[in-house]
């Protein structure tokens, strides 16, 4: 089969300088996100990793003191920044960046990028994600609206046709011109982005394979695009029409039903109040051990526990503090509380996305948003598991503590210091991001729609040719 | 003045024939709909819960006042010890006192960062960087929300007005005399008595009336459903009427400057989408990025640990250390005090009245000391984030469509003045419930029920006009100098054929 009209196309937008000027200005775009973006993220990692080192040096280097009143005194878990975060800034500025490690609670990540602006900050950050998912698809509508339009109003398609060239293979190599012009623009993006990547430290291991999906996963969603351009073009009965049937779908796709599938996820599956959220935490608290409420029946009963366990008959004879155990028995209390109401609020959450993502059958734009934020790793999930991890880290941190008063002292002992060791042999928190297949699974939603759509606009296009008459 | 009624006459006519045009503003209707019942449901539960915190602090109050009518003598009420004559007793049992960021109507129809910033915050004799859970500063008391929505963003009524609304105008304005070109008919209408440029401004000023008096009474119509009184209210709708006019004015002077480039009806539509995209995506997105750049808040993790480091061993410090500055503020409460208060003193508090008076003073004293200590790094934190917000401000003069999402915000109490006026209405509050605790702790008398009545309640001030007309000028300048742009265009081809 001849690509002369895909050879054709691709010849005549390089010509057409209105085609060029629109792809110049994208590709500037495409260079001010990176260089804004990526900046952005440097500043943010030096002054992550400096407040980091600055925290961990004042753990180590802290006043003596009782190892409980130690995990009282806590630290900070300042939260990294994913590298493909200058990509796909996805949910990123809208999380907190501090989360606060200290003993008896389990704290949130506050003070997020967009707590601390205006209402401007709500318009969006600037990123090579926001050029492609936004910007590239209005110029694939651009370039093409009137890729049959024209031809018919010129009188060349019915040319073309006697020439013994079917519809379909017109329409065919058309959508194809338009898919190799979004495939080249994605191939220079995800090769400056590889190129970043591998320049940064703590790369990782598996961009490559991010790189890979982010790449089949927008090179889809614009294949879908072309072959929708070009059938609407086709269908249309002039120019104009063509123009703003497919502005009125990329509004719709990328601007309306994005907030419609978020607003109507918090309306099916709303959150609860803050105030009642900690009221219940609250409540359950109650109704468990408190470390530092000598006088509640369930310490007394604890602490009887252990005497008998030791098989003496008085907190002195025991060969370690209670108060330690007692601790560390309130801690575990309480971080299961925490985790119950906490893990409540979490999958309501996920209950309000998987609205967007089954919605994603109706429009693919939510298909690429959220796999790309999950192959970026700036999605929900990823937040969770961050703050799980700071909640393991403190767990561990504040048993260890906990631990070393129950061995190290006698029980009505809150004052003898700790060894100086215990604080500088302390790990500092590290985060392990998950690996591409954990931030793909449960994706097969998103993915399958997103195939979904580029088998059915396929179809459509197949369907288009059948339907539209040469003149 | 005849040949301009027939052209609106006219104007009239094609408009109305239009069906592309119904169905947009059909479009625009729905979504108008849509985005009063998003936003009445928002605010609805926004409003759920500081009612229930209201009702909460009330019930409270009238609960502890008439406990207090009952017994008519100082009573043991509690079984840790705690006297209801006692301030520190106030404290425990006032602990739910609250200062609330109520929304108004208008919230319902521009959200702005209302779901994102705290509404409310909790205010006792305590500093208001401690509360019984620990360290804590105003974010804390923001609502649980899911980033991915917040990422989507809000459908309400500003959002179709900002975003969409202009989309609506370029349709109505990308072909106003190209169409005539392309149709063949632009050569009669130049045989008219009046120039073409003439023609093209009284269409769109008609055009722009027309607009103005949809959004207009859908705005009010919108108010009104929300629970708003348009009436009671004028002046705010006279505002948001006034910004609403600056705004599509500037939309409308784009198509009367693309007009006068006289392109084909696509390249004129291009020229205005692309302008759109700018102006709502790229525009906002870039400043956003200056702004984070330019304006790091890392003084408040100076702040957080400034407040940790700070209440590690505040409490065990001998008294002349924690008393004396706050003596100093305060002459009139200088007494002498036991230099330590050790845990066989708190032991023994419950029998000894002299023990108990002391602790009750050192726990308002500590909180003092904290408060005292953690204030300039404090203030330097809220310099800087208040520098961010505005930020902002000095992009307006290239960035309407943020500019028109503020003044929207401002004028709906959404908007960052709102909330700034709202922290530092909390703060002179804290100030004076701290002063009163102070007073009634060292008086050390049994309170009276006059003492629980007179505890000061918060007042929100209303917003200023300088605040909510703030944006009026960028968006004055932005249209007018579209529109004398257009009009030099214009001037230039004066002598081209039509």
């Amino acid at each position: 089969m001849t690509t002369a009209i895909f050879q054709k196309e691709l010849r005549g937008l390089s010509r057409d300088r209105r085609a060029l000027g629109l792809a110049g200005l994208v590709g500037g775009l495409l260079l001010t996100a990176f260089v804004v973006s990526y900046s952005q993220w440097v500043v943010r990692e030096r002054e992550r990793a400096s407040l980091q080192q600055t925290m961990y040096h004042k753990w180590t280097h802290q006043a003596a003191k009782n190892a409980h009143g130690a995990a009282h005194y806590g630290t900070f878990v300042f939260t990294p920044r994913p590298l493909l975060s200058f990509f796909d800034p996805g949910i990123v500025s809208y999380v907190g960046s501090i989360i606060r490690v200290t003993a008896h609670t389990q704290n949130e990540a506050l003070y997020s990028e967009a707590g601390d602006s205006g209402p401007g900050a709500r318009f969006g950050d600037f990123s090579a994600a926001l050029v492609l998912q936004l910007l590239i698809p209005l110029l694939l509508i651009f370039l093409g609206f009137d890729a049959v339009t024209s031809e018919k109003a010129g009188g060349t398609f019915g040319l073309l046709l006697t020439q013994g060239v079917s519809i379909r293979t017109v329409l065919w190599q058309k959508a194809g011109a338009y898919s190799a012009v979004a495939g080249l623009i994605l191939l220079s993006v995800l090769g400056t982005t590889g190129m970043i990547v591998v320049l940064s430290p703590d790369a990782g291991s598996d961009w490559p394979l991010r790189l890979l999906g982010l790449g089949v996963v927008y090179g889809a969603y614009y294949g879908v695009l072309a072959v929708v351009t070009v059938g609407v073009s086709a269908l249309s009965r002039n120019a104009g029409t063509s123009l703003l049937t497919l502005l009125g779908l990329w509004l719709l796709a990328s601007v309306g039903l994005p907030k419609l599938a978020a607003n109507v996820g918090t309306v099916l599956y709303p959150l609860p109040a803050k105030q009642t959220f900690m009221a219940a935490i609250d409540h359950d608290f109650e109704q468990g051990i408190n470390g530092h409420d000598p006088g509640s029946e369930r310490n007394k009963r604890f602490v009887s526990q252990l005497l008998q366990q030791y098989k003496v008959d008085t907190v002195a004879k025991l060969p370690v503090n209670a108060d330690g155990l007692l601790m560390q028995a309130d801690e575990d209390y309480r971080a299961a509380v925490t985790r119950h109401h906490f893990g409540a609020v979490y999958d309501q959450i996920q209950r309000q996305n998987g609205v967007s993502q089954w919605l994603s059958w109706v429009d693919p734009f939510l298909s690429v948003r959220e796999l790309s934020m999950r192959l970026s790793g700036t999605d929900y999930a990823h937040q969770v598991e961050l703050e799980e991890q700071v909640q393991t880290y403190k767990m561990k941190l504040v048993r260890r503590l906990n631990t070393y008063m129950a061995t190290h002292s006698r029980t009505g002992d809150w004052t003898t210091p700790a060894e100086r060791a215990l604080f500088t042999q302390t790990p500092d928190f590290r985060y392990r991001a998950p690996s591409v297949g954990w931030s793909l699974a449960d994706g097969g939603l998103v993915v399958g729609s997103l195939l979904g759509w580029l088998g059915l606009s396929m179809a459509w296009l197949g369907w288009v040719a059948k339907r539209i008459s040469p003149l | 003045m005849r040949t301009i009624r027939t052209v609106i006459g006219h104007d009239w006519l094609l408009l109305t024939r239009n069906r592309s045009l119904w169905l947009l503003t059909g479009i625009l209707v729905l979504t108008w709909a849509y985005a009063l019942y998003y936003g009445q449901a928002v605010m609805s539960k926004q409003h759920d819960t500081l009612t229930q915190l209201e009702t909460l602090d009330n019930s409270t109050k009238t609960a502890f006042r008439s406990l207090f009518q009952r017994t008519h003598r100082p009573d043991t009420i509690r079984a840790d010890g705690n006297l209801l004559t006692s301030p520190l007793a106030t404290e425990s049992y006032l602990v739910n006192n609250v200062a609330v960021n109520t929304p108004s109507a208008w919230a319902a129809l521009v959200i702005g960062q209302r779901d994102v910033w705290p509404q409310y915050r909790k205010v006792s004799g305590r500093s208001l960087f401690f509360d019984g859970n620990g360290v804590v500063l105003e974010e804390a008391y923001g609502e649980i929300m899911n980033p991915q929505r917040l990422v989507a963003g809000n459908f309400d009524w500003a959002f179709v007005l900002v975003y969409l609304l202009p989309l609506l105008i370029i349709a109505l304005g990308y072909n106003v005399l190209s169409q005539e070109s392309e149709l063949g008919t632009l050569p009669l209408l130049a045989m008219l008595p009046l120039p073409v440029w003439h023609l093209v401004a009284w269409r769109l000023l008609f055009r722009w009336s027309l607009v103005m008096g949809l959004v207009s009474v859908l705005t009010i119509v919108g108010l009104y459903l929300v629970g708003g009184s348009p009436i009671r209210e004028t002046g705010t709708v006279i505002g948001w009427v006034g910004y609403l006019t600056l705004y599509t004015g500037f939309w409308f002077g784009l198509c009367f400057w693309v007009a006068a480039r006289r392109g084909t009806s696509a390249m004129n539509a291009l020229a205005l989408l692309a302008v759109w995209v700018a102006a709502l995506f790229i525009i906002p997105a870039l400043v956003n990025a200056y702004t984070t750049l330019r304006y790091p808040v890392t003084n408040r993790v100076t702040l957080l640990d400034g407040l940790r480091e700070t209440t590690d061993g505040l409490w065990a410090q001998p008294s002349p250390l924690t008393f004396g500055p706050f003596f100093a503020e305060f002459p009139q409460y200088k007494k002498t005090v036991p230099d330590l208060f050790t845990d066989a003193d708190m032991q023994r508090m419950a029998t000894n009245p002299a023990l108990r008076q002391f602790y009750a003073e050192k726990f308002f004293v500590w909180h003092h000391a904290l408060s005292r200590l953690v204030s300039g790094r404090y203030d330097a934190y809220a310099a800087g984030r208040v520098a961010r917000y505005r930020a902002g401000d000095l992009w307006r003069w290239v960035n309407p469509a943020v500019t028109m999402q503020e003044a929207l915000s401002e004028l709906a109490g959404s908007g960052y003045r709102q909330h700034e006026a709202f922290q530092r209405a909390v703060s002179q509050y804290h100030r004076q419930v701290m002063n009163y605790s102070n007073g009634l702790t060292f008086s050390a008398k049994p309170l009276t029920l006059a003492d629980y009545i007179r505890y000061p309640a918060f007042a929100l001030p209303p917003p200023s006009g300088d605040d909510t007309a703030s944006a009026a000028r960028p968006l004055l300048v932005l249209s007018a100098l579209v529109w004398l742009i257009g009009w030099l265009s214009w001037r230039r081809q004066t002598n081209r054929p039509v």
